[in-house]
Protein backbone atom coordinates (compact mmCIF):
# COMPACT_ATOMS: atom_id res chain seq x y z
CA UNK A 1 0.00 0.00 0.00
CA UNK A 2 1.43 3.41 -0.99
CA UNK A 3 1.54 6.04 1.79
CA UNK A 4 -1.06 8.12 -0.08
CA UNK A 5 -3.40 5.14 -0.13
CA UNK A 6 -3.66 4.99 3.65
CA UNK A 7 -7.41 5.36 4.22
CA UNK A 8 -7.09 6.18 7.94
CA UNK A 9 -7.00 10.02 7.74
CA UNK A 10 -10.02 10.09 5.44
CA UNK A 11 -12.00 7.67 7.59
CA UNK A 12 -11.09 9.57 10.75
CA UNK A 13 -12.24 12.78 9.08
CA UNK A 14 -15.56 11.15 8.23
CA UNK A 15 -15.98 10.00 11.83
CA UNK A 16 -15.30 13.48 13.14
CA UNK A 17 -17.56 15.05 10.55
CA UNK A 18 -20.45 12.97 11.83
CA UNK A 19 -19.93 14.32 15.33
CA UNK A 20 -19.34 17.93 14.29
CA UNK A 21 -22.88 19.26 14.67
CA UNK A 22 -23.18 17.84 18.16
CA UNK A 23 -19.77 19.24 19.10
CA UNK A 24 -20.72 22.71 17.86
CA UNK A 25 -24.12 22.65 19.55
CA UNK A 26 -22.49 21.56 22.82
CA UNK A 27 -20.35 24.69 22.87
CA UNK A 28 -23.18 27.07 22.08
CA UNK A 29 -25.01 26.76 25.37
CA UNK A 30 -23.38 30.14 26.03
CA UNK A 31 -22.74 33.04 23.62
CA UNK A 32 -19.86 32.43 21.23
CA UNK A 33 -18.69 34.12 18.07
CA UNK A 34 -17.18 31.99 15.33
CA UNK A 35 -13.54 32.40 16.16
CA UNK A 36 -13.99 31.92 19.91
CA UNK A 37 -16.12 28.85 19.22
CA UNK A 38 -13.40 27.41 17.00
CA UNK A 39 -10.83 27.97 19.74
CA UNK A 40 -13.10 26.40 22.34
CA UNK A 41 -13.52 23.32 20.15
CA UNK A 42 -9.79 23.11 19.36
CA UNK A 43 -8.88 23.35 23.07
CA UNK A 44 -11.17 20.38 23.72
CA UNK A 45 -9.62 18.27 20.97
CA UNK A 46 -12.08 19.00 18.17
CA UNK A 47 -10.26 21.31 15.72
CA UNK A 48 -12.41 22.56 12.86
CA UNK A 49 -11.55 24.61 9.81
CA UNK A 50 -12.93 28.13 9.80
CA UNK A 51 -14.17 27.61 6.29
CA UNK A 52 -16.35 24.75 7.53
CA UNK A 53 -17.46 26.28 10.81
CA UNK A 54 -18.98 29.52 9.56
CA UNK A 55 -21.22 28.00 6.88
CA UNK A 56 -22.26 25.35 9.44
CA UNK A 57 -23.29 28.05 11.92
CA UNK A 58 -25.36 29.77 9.25
CA UNK A 59 -26.99 26.47 8.29
CA UNK A 60 -27.87 25.66 11.90
CA UNK A 61 -29.33 29.14 12.30
CA UNK A 62 -31.41 28.69 9.14
CA UNK A 63 -32.65 25.38 10.53
CA UNK A 64 -33.98 27.30 13.53
CA UNK A 65 -31.58 25.86 16.12
CA UNK A 66 -29.47 28.95 16.83
CA UNK A 67 -30.10 32.59 17.55
CA UNK A 68 -27.52 35.23 16.70
CA UNK A 69 -26.84 38.89 17.28
CA UNK A 70 -24.17 41.34 16.23
CA UNK A 71 -22.09 42.90 19.02
CA UNK A 72 -19.37 45.49 18.91
CA UNK A 73 -16.99 45.17 21.81
CA UNK A 74 -13.23 45.18 21.27
CA UNK A 75 -12.23 44.99 17.64
CA UNK A 76 -14.53 44.48 14.66
CA UNK A 77 -18.26 43.74 14.89
CA UNK A 78 -18.85 40.09 15.71
CA UNK A 79 -21.81 37.84 15.34
CA UNK A 80 -22.53 35.90 18.51
CA UNK A 81 -24.43 32.63 18.30
CA UNK A 82 -26.23 30.68 21.00
CA UNK A 83 -28.72 27.84 21.22
CA UNK A 84 -32.39 28.82 21.17
CA UNK A 85 -35.12 26.74 22.79
CA UNK A 86 -35.38 24.33 19.85
CA UNK A 87 -31.60 24.03 19.74
CA UNK A 88 -31.42 23.17 23.44
CA UNK A 89 -34.08 20.50 23.02
CA UNK A 90 -32.28 19.05 20.00
CA UNK A 91 -28.95 19.10 21.86
CA UNK A 92 -30.51 17.04 24.66
CA UNK A 93 -31.94 14.54 22.14
CA UNK A 94 -28.73 14.30 20.15
CA UNK A 95 -26.72 13.84 23.36
CA UNK A 96 -28.95 10.91 24.31
CA UNK A 97 -28.52 9.44 20.81
CA UNK A 98 -24.76 9.94 21.01
CA UNK A 99 -24.53 8.24 24.39
CA UNK A 100 -26.54 5.29 23.11
CA UNK A 101 -24.37 5.07 20.01
CA UNK A 102 -21.17 5.34 22.06
CA UNK A 103 -22.39 2.52 24.32
CA UNK A 104 -23.28 0.38 21.29
CA UNK A 105 -19.91 1.02 19.69
CA UNK A 106 -18.09 0.29 22.93
CA UNK A 107 -19.96 -2.99 23.09
CA UNK A 108 -19.12 -3.81 19.46
CA UNK A 109 -15.47 -2.86 19.80
CA UNK A 110 -14.98 -4.55 23.16
CA UNK A 111 -11.78 -6.57 23.17
CA UNK A 112 -10.43 -5.35 19.81
CA UNK A 113 -7.38 -3.58 21.26
CA UNK A 114 -6.55 -6.40 23.65
CA UNK B 1 -1.08 47.27 0.11
CA UNK B 2 -1.54 46.70 3.85
CA UNK B 3 -2.89 43.42 5.25
CA UNK B 4 -6.36 44.86 5.85
CA UNK B 5 -6.61 45.90 2.19
CA UNK B 6 -5.70 42.37 1.11
CA UNK B 7 -8.41 40.94 3.40
CA UNK B 8 -10.89 43.49 2.09
CA UNK B 9 -10.13 42.52 -1.52
CA UNK B 10 -10.56 38.85 -0.62
CA UNK B 11 -13.87 39.48 1.17
CA UNK B 12 -15.23 41.47 -1.77
CA UNK B 13 -14.24 38.63 -4.10
CA UNK B 14 -16.15 36.18 -1.90
CA UNK B 15 -19.33 38.17 -1.29
CA UNK B 16 -19.93 38.94 -4.95
CA UNK B 17 -20.36 35.17 -5.37
CA UNK B 18 -22.97 34.68 -2.63
CA UNK B 19 -26.71 35.54 -2.74
CA UNK B 20 -27.39 39.29 -2.41
CA UNK B 21 -29.40 39.01 0.79
CA UNK B 22 -26.54 37.30 2.63
CA UNK B 23 -23.71 39.53 1.41
CA UNK B 24 -23.60 42.01 4.29
CA UNK B 25 -23.71 39.32 6.97
CA UNK B 26 -21.14 37.09 5.31
CA UNK B 27 -18.88 40.04 4.53
CA UNK B 28 -18.90 41.31 8.13
CA UNK B 29 -18.42 37.82 9.49
CA UNK B 30 -15.53 37.03 7.13
CA UNK B 31 -13.77 40.32 7.87
CA UNK B 32 -14.00 39.61 11.61
CA UNK B 33 -12.88 36.01 11.21
CA UNK B 34 -9.93 36.80 8.94
CA UNK B 35 -8.90 39.70 11.21
CA UNK B 36 -8.94 37.38 14.23
CA UNK B 37 -7.02 34.69 12.38
CA UNK B 38 -4.39 37.19 11.25
CA UNK B 39 -4.00 38.63 14.75
CA UNK B 40 -3.60 35.10 16.06
CA UNK B 41 -0.90 34.33 13.48
CA UNK B 42 0.96 37.57 14.20
CA UNK B 43 0.89 36.84 17.95
CA UNK B 44 2.18 33.31 17.34
CA UNK B 45 4.94 34.59 15.01
CA UNK B 46 5.83 37.37 17.45
CA UNK B 47 5.85 40.08 14.76
CA UNK B 48 3.30 42.39 13.15
CA UNK B 49 1.21 40.99 10.29
CA UNK B 50 2.55 41.72 6.83
CA UNK B 51 1.51 41.02 3.24
CA UNK B 52 3.29 37.67 3.08
CA UNK B 53 1.59 36.51 6.26
CA UNK B 54 -1.88 37.53 5.13
CA UNK B 55 -1.38 35.99 1.68
CA UNK B 56 -0.21 32.69 3.18
CA UNK B 57 -3.24 32.69 5.50
CA UNK B 58 -5.68 33.39 2.68
CA UNK B 59 -4.16 30.69 0.47
CA UNK B 60 -4.69 28.17 3.25
CA UNK B 61 -8.21 29.47 3.80
CA UNK B 62 -9.20 28.76 0.19
CA UNK B 63 -9.89 30.67 -2.99
CA UNK B 64 -12.84 33.10 -3.00
CA UNK B 65 -14.71 30.66 -5.25
CA UNK B 66 -14.22 27.81 -2.76
CA UNK B 67 -15.14 29.98 0.24
CA UNK B 68 -18.29 31.27 -1.47
CA UNK B 69 -19.24 27.69 -2.40
CA UNK B 70 -19.17 26.72 1.30
CA UNK B 71 -21.85 29.30 2.00
CA UNK B 72 -24.14 28.11 -0.76
CA UNK B 73 -26.62 25.35 -0.13
CA UNK B 74 -25.97 22.25 -2.23
CA UNK B 75 -27.64 22.64 -5.63
CA UNK B 76 -29.98 20.23 -7.33
CA UNK B 77 -28.27 17.33 -9.07
CA UNK B 78 -29.54 17.14 -12.64
CA UNK B 79 -27.59 14.10 -13.76
CA UNK B 80 -26.75 11.80 -10.84
CA UNK B 81 -23.25 10.35 -10.69
CA UNK B 82 -24.43 6.84 -11.57
CA UNK B 83 -26.02 8.15 -14.77
CA UNK B 84 -23.12 10.33 -15.91
CA UNK B 85 -21.50 7.57 -17.96
CA UNK B 86 -24.75 6.69 -19.70
CA UNK B 87 -25.42 10.39 -20.37
CA UNK B 88 -21.96 10.85 -21.88
CA UNK B 89 -22.34 7.74 -24.05
CA UNK B 90 -25.82 8.74 -25.25
CA UNK B 91 -24.63 12.28 -26.03
CA UNK B 92 -21.57 11.13 -27.94
CA UNK B 93 -23.51 8.41 -29.80
CA UNK B 94 -26.19 10.93 -30.82
CA UNK B 95 -23.66 13.45 -32.08
CA UNK B 96 -21.63 10.71 -33.76
CA UNK B 97 -24.70 9.35 -35.56
CA UNK B 98 -25.70 12.79 -36.87
CA UNK B 99 -22.16 13.47 -38.03
CA UNK B 100 -21.90 10.05 -39.67
CA UNK B 101 -25.11 10.68 -41.59
CA UNK B 102 -24.26 14.25 -42.66
CA UNK B 103 -20.49 14.32 -43.03
CA UNK B 104 -20.55 12.39 -46.36
CA UNK B 105 -21.98 15.58 -47.91
CA UNK B 106 -18.55 17.17 -47.42
CA UNK B 107 -17.01 14.38 -49.51
CA UNK B 108 -19.67 15.04 -52.15
CA UNK B 109 -18.50 18.66 -52.49
CA UNK B 110 -20.26 20.60 -49.71
CA UNK B 111 -17.82 23.10 -48.09
CA UNK B 112 -16.62 21.98 -44.66
CA UNK B 113 -17.57 25.38 -43.18
CA UNK B 114 -21.15 25.02 -44.45
CA UNK B 115 -21.39 21.57 -42.87
CA UNK B 116 -19.77 22.74 -39.62
CA UNK B 117 -22.13 25.70 -39.17
CA UNK B 118 -25.20 23.60 -40.03
CA UNK B 119 -25.02 19.94 -38.98
CA UNK B 120 -21.60 20.02 -37.33
CA UNK B 121 -22.51 22.47 -34.59
CA UNK B 122 -26.23 21.87 -34.99
CA UNK B 123 -25.82 18.28 -33.78
CA UNK B 124 -25.09 19.66 -30.33
CA UNK B 125 -28.84 20.12 -29.87
CA UNK B 126 -28.90 16.47 -28.77
CA UNK B 127 -26.93 16.77 -25.47
CA UNK B 128 -28.93 19.95 -24.76
CA UNK B 129 -32.15 18.00 -25.33
CA UNK B 130 -30.94 15.24 -22.99
CA UNK B 131 -30.14 17.82 -20.28
CA UNK B 132 -33.61 19.36 -20.66
CA UNK B 133 -35.17 15.89 -20.33
CA UNK B 134 -33.06 15.24 -17.22
CA UNK B 135 -34.18 18.63 -15.84
CA UNK B 136 -37.82 17.77 -16.49
CA UNK B 137 -37.28 14.40 -14.76
CA UNK B 138 -35.80 16.19 -11.71
CA UNK B 139 -38.79 18.54 -11.64
CA UNK B 140 -41.24 15.64 -11.88
CA UNK B 141 -39.35 13.77 -9.14
CA UNK B 142 -39.37 16.78 -6.82
CA UNK B 143 -43.10 17.19 -7.36
CA UNK B 144 -43.51 13.53 -6.42
CA UNK B 145 -44.91 12.61 -9.83
CA UNK B 146 -42.43 9.83 -10.49
CA UNK B 147 -41.96 7.65 -7.46
CA UNK B 148 -40.02 4.79 -8.92
CA UNK B 149 -40.57 1.42 -7.33
CA UNK B 150 -38.36 -1.49 -8.15
CA UNK B 151 -40.17 -4.37 -9.74
CA UNK B 152 -38.54 -7.73 -10.27
CA UNK B 153 -38.14 -8.56 -13.92
CA UNK B 154 -39.02 -12.02 -15.12
CA UNK B 155 -36.76 -14.55 -13.46
CA UNK B 156 -36.28 -16.36 -16.76
CA UNK B 157 -35.28 -13.57 -19.12
CA UNK B 158 -35.39 -15.89 -22.12
CA UNK B 159 -39.08 -16.78 -21.63
CA UNK B 160 -41.30 -15.17 -24.27
CA UNK B 161 -44.82 -13.87 -24.39
CA UNK B 162 -46.31 -16.41 -26.80
CA UNK B 163 -49.26 -14.21 -27.87
CA UNK B 164 -47.07 -11.21 -28.67
CA UNK B 165 -44.50 -13.37 -30.46
CA UNK B 166 -47.21 -15.11 -32.53
CA UNK B 167 -48.56 -11.71 -33.58
CA UNK B 168 -45.00 -10.58 -34.42
CA UNK B 169 -44.39 -13.66 -36.57
CA UNK B 170 -47.71 -13.15 -38.34
CA UNK B 171 -46.87 -9.53 -39.17
CA UNK B 172 -43.40 -10.57 -40.28
CA UNK B 173 -44.89 -13.17 -42.64
CA UNK B 174 -47.48 -10.71 -44.02
CA UNK B 175 -44.77 -8.03 -44.53
CA UNK B 176 -42.43 -10.47 -46.25
CA UNK B 177 -45.22 -11.78 -48.48
CA UNK B 178 -46.23 -8.22 -49.43
CA UNK B 179 -42.66 -7.28 -50.42
CA UNK B 180 -42.16 -10.57 -52.33
CA UNK B 181 -45.42 -9.95 -54.21
CA UNK B 182 -44.57 -6.27 -54.83
CA UNK B 183 -43.43 -6.80 -58.46
CA UNK B 184 -46.83 -8.33 -59.28
CA UNK B 185 -48.84 -5.94 -57.10
CA UNK B 186 -47.33 -2.81 -58.70
CA UNK B 187 -48.48 -3.95 -62.15
CA UNK B 188 -52.06 -3.83 -60.92
CA UNK B 189 -51.73 -0.31 -59.49
CA UNK B 190 -52.86 2.80 -61.43
CA UNK B 191 -50.28 4.95 -63.20
CA UNK B 192 -47.74 6.38 -62.17
CA UNK B 193 -47.32 3.91 -59.27
CA UNK B 194 -46.00 1.02 -61.42
CA UNK B 195 -43.20 3.29 -62.72
CA UNK B 196 -42.40 4.51 -59.22
CA UNK B 197 -42.26 1.08 -57.59
CA UNK B 198 -40.76 -1.05 -60.37
CA UNK B 199 -37.69 -2.94 -59.24
CA UNK B 200 -34.44 -2.76 -61.15
CA UNK B 201 -34.15 -5.89 -63.29
CA UNK B 202 -30.61 -6.76 -62.19
CA UNK B 203 -31.65 -6.41 -58.56
CA UNK B 204 -34.81 -8.44 -58.94
CA UNK B 205 -33.19 -11.34 -60.77
CA UNK B 206 -29.70 -11.23 -59.24
CA UNK B 207 -29.57 -9.78 -55.73
CA UNK B 208 -33.07 -10.02 -54.30
CA UNK B 209 -33.49 -13.76 -53.81
CA UNK B 210 -31.36 -14.21 -50.61
CA UNK B 211 -33.87 -12.09 -48.73
CA UNK B 212 -36.49 -14.84 -49.12
CA UNK B 213 -34.17 -17.34 -47.43
CA UNK B 214 -33.39 -14.89 -44.64
CA UNK B 215 -37.06 -14.17 -44.01
CA UNK B 216 -37.79 -17.90 -43.95
CA UNK B 217 -34.88 -18.40 -41.55
CA UNK B 218 -36.06 -15.57 -39.23
CA UNK B 219 -39.65 -16.83 -39.25
CA UNK B 220 -38.57 -20.44 -38.63
CA UNK B 221 -36.39 -19.41 -35.66
CA UNK B 222 -39.32 -17.54 -34.13
CA UNK B 223 -41.67 -20.42 -34.73
CA UNK B 224 -39.25 -22.69 -32.88
CA UNK B 225 -39.10 -20.17 -30.01
CA UNK B 226 -42.90 -20.06 -30.05
CA UNK B 227 -43.09 -23.86 -29.80
CA UNK B 228 -40.62 -24.02 -26.88
CA UNK B 229 -41.97 -20.89 -25.16
CA UNK B 230 -38.45 -19.55 -24.61
CA UNK B 231 -35.19 -18.67 -26.32
CA UNK B 232 -32.54 -21.36 -26.04
CA UNK B 233 -28.82 -20.79 -26.32
CA UNK B 234 -28.76 -22.37 -29.80
CA UNK B 235 -31.73 -20.32 -31.07
CA UNK B 236 -30.09 -17.13 -29.76
CA UNK B 237 -26.91 -17.97 -31.64
CA UNK B 238 -28.89 -18.73 -34.82
CA UNK B 239 -30.71 -15.39 -34.47
CA UNK B 240 -27.42 -13.50 -33.97
CA UNK B 241 -25.94 -15.21 -37.04
CA UNK B 242 -29.05 -14.32 -39.06
CA UNK B 243 -28.67 -10.67 -37.99
CA UNK B 244 -25.08 -10.64 -39.22
CA UNK B 245 -26.17 -12.08 -42.58
CA UNK B 246 -28.98 -9.48 -42.76
CA UNK B 247 -26.46 -6.67 -42.33
CA UNK B 248 -24.15 -8.18 -44.96
CA UNK B 249 -27.02 -8.57 -47.45
CA UNK B 250 -28.32 -5.04 -46.94
CA UNK B 251 -24.82 -3.59 -47.27
CA UNK B 252 -24.42 -5.52 -50.52
CA UNK B 253 -27.71 -4.09 -51.80
CA UNK B 254 -26.56 -0.57 -50.94
CA UNK B 255 -23.23 -1.00 -52.66
CA UNK B 256 -24.08 -3.13 -55.69
CA UNK B 257 -26.32 -0.79 -57.68
CA UNK B 258 -29.93 0.33 -58.15
CA UNK B 259 -32.81 -1.36 -56.33
CA UNK B 260 -35.66 0.55 -57.98
CA UNK B 261 -35.72 1.94 -61.51
CA UNK B 262 -36.96 5.39 -60.44
CA UNK B 263 -34.04 7.37 -58.95
CA UNK B 264 -36.12 9.06 -56.23
CA UNK B 265 -37.62 5.73 -55.07
CA UNK B 266 -34.18 4.15 -55.17
CA UNK B 267 -32.67 6.93 -53.01
CA UNK B 268 -35.54 6.71 -50.54
CA UNK B 269 -35.30 2.93 -50.33
CA UNK B 270 -31.54 3.08 -49.79
CA UNK B 271 -31.95 5.65 -47.01
CA UNK B 272 -34.50 3.32 -45.41
CA UNK B 273 -32.16 0.35 -45.79
CA UNK B 274 -29.34 2.41 -44.19
CA UNK B 275 -31.62 3.04 -41.22
CA UNK B 276 -32.54 -0.64 -41.00
CA UNK B 277 -28.82 -1.56 -41.02
CA UNK B 278 -28.24 0.81 -38.10
CA UNK B 279 -31.19 -0.65 -36.19
CA UNK B 280 -30.14 -4.26 -36.81
CA UNK B 281 -26.53 -3.42 -35.85
CA UNK B 282 -27.73 -1.71 -32.66
CA UNK B 283 -29.94 -4.70 -31.84
CA UNK B 284 -27.03 -7.05 -32.49
CA UNK B 285 -24.69 -4.97 -30.30
CA UNK B 286 -27.29 -4.93 -27.52
CA UNK B 287 -27.81 -8.69 -27.68
CA UNK B 288 -24.06 -9.32 -27.61
CA UNK B 289 -23.71 -6.90 -24.68
CA UNK B 290 -26.47 -8.72 -22.78
CA UNK B 291 -24.76 -12.03 -23.36
CA UNK B 292 -21.61 -10.84 -21.56
CA UNK B 293 -23.56 -9.49 -18.55
CA UNK B 294 -24.55 -12.37 -16.35
CA UNK B 295 -24.88 -13.00 -12.65
CA UNK B 296 -22.60 -15.81 -11.54
CA UNK B 297 -24.48 -18.66 -9.89
CA UNK B 298 -23.65 -19.61 -6.34
CA UNK B 299 -21.67 -22.82 -6.11
CA UNK B 300 -23.86 -25.84 -5.40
Amino acid sequence: MKPDDNPLPKLELELRRGALVLAVLSQLRGMQYGYSLRQALAERGMPIEEGTLYPLLRRLEKQGLLASEWKIEEGPPRRYYHLNKTGKKLLAELTASWNALAATMANLLDGIDK
Amino acid sequence: MNPNDVIETFVIDVIRRVPGKDRNDIGLELRGLLGDMLADRAATAGRPADDAMVLAMLREFGTPVEVAARYRSPGTVIIPAEQTRRFALLSLAGIGLQWALTLPRVFQGQPVATWWFSWGLGSLWWPGFLVMMALAAVGARELGLTRQKWRPSSVDTERVNRGALALGVLWMAIGAAAVICLPWITRLLPDPLPRIFTFDNDFLHGRAWPVVLLWLDSILIRLMVLTRGRWTQRLRMMDLATNVVWIALLLWWLAAGAIFQAAATDNGAKAGIGLVILMVAADLAWKLFRRRVHVPKAPA
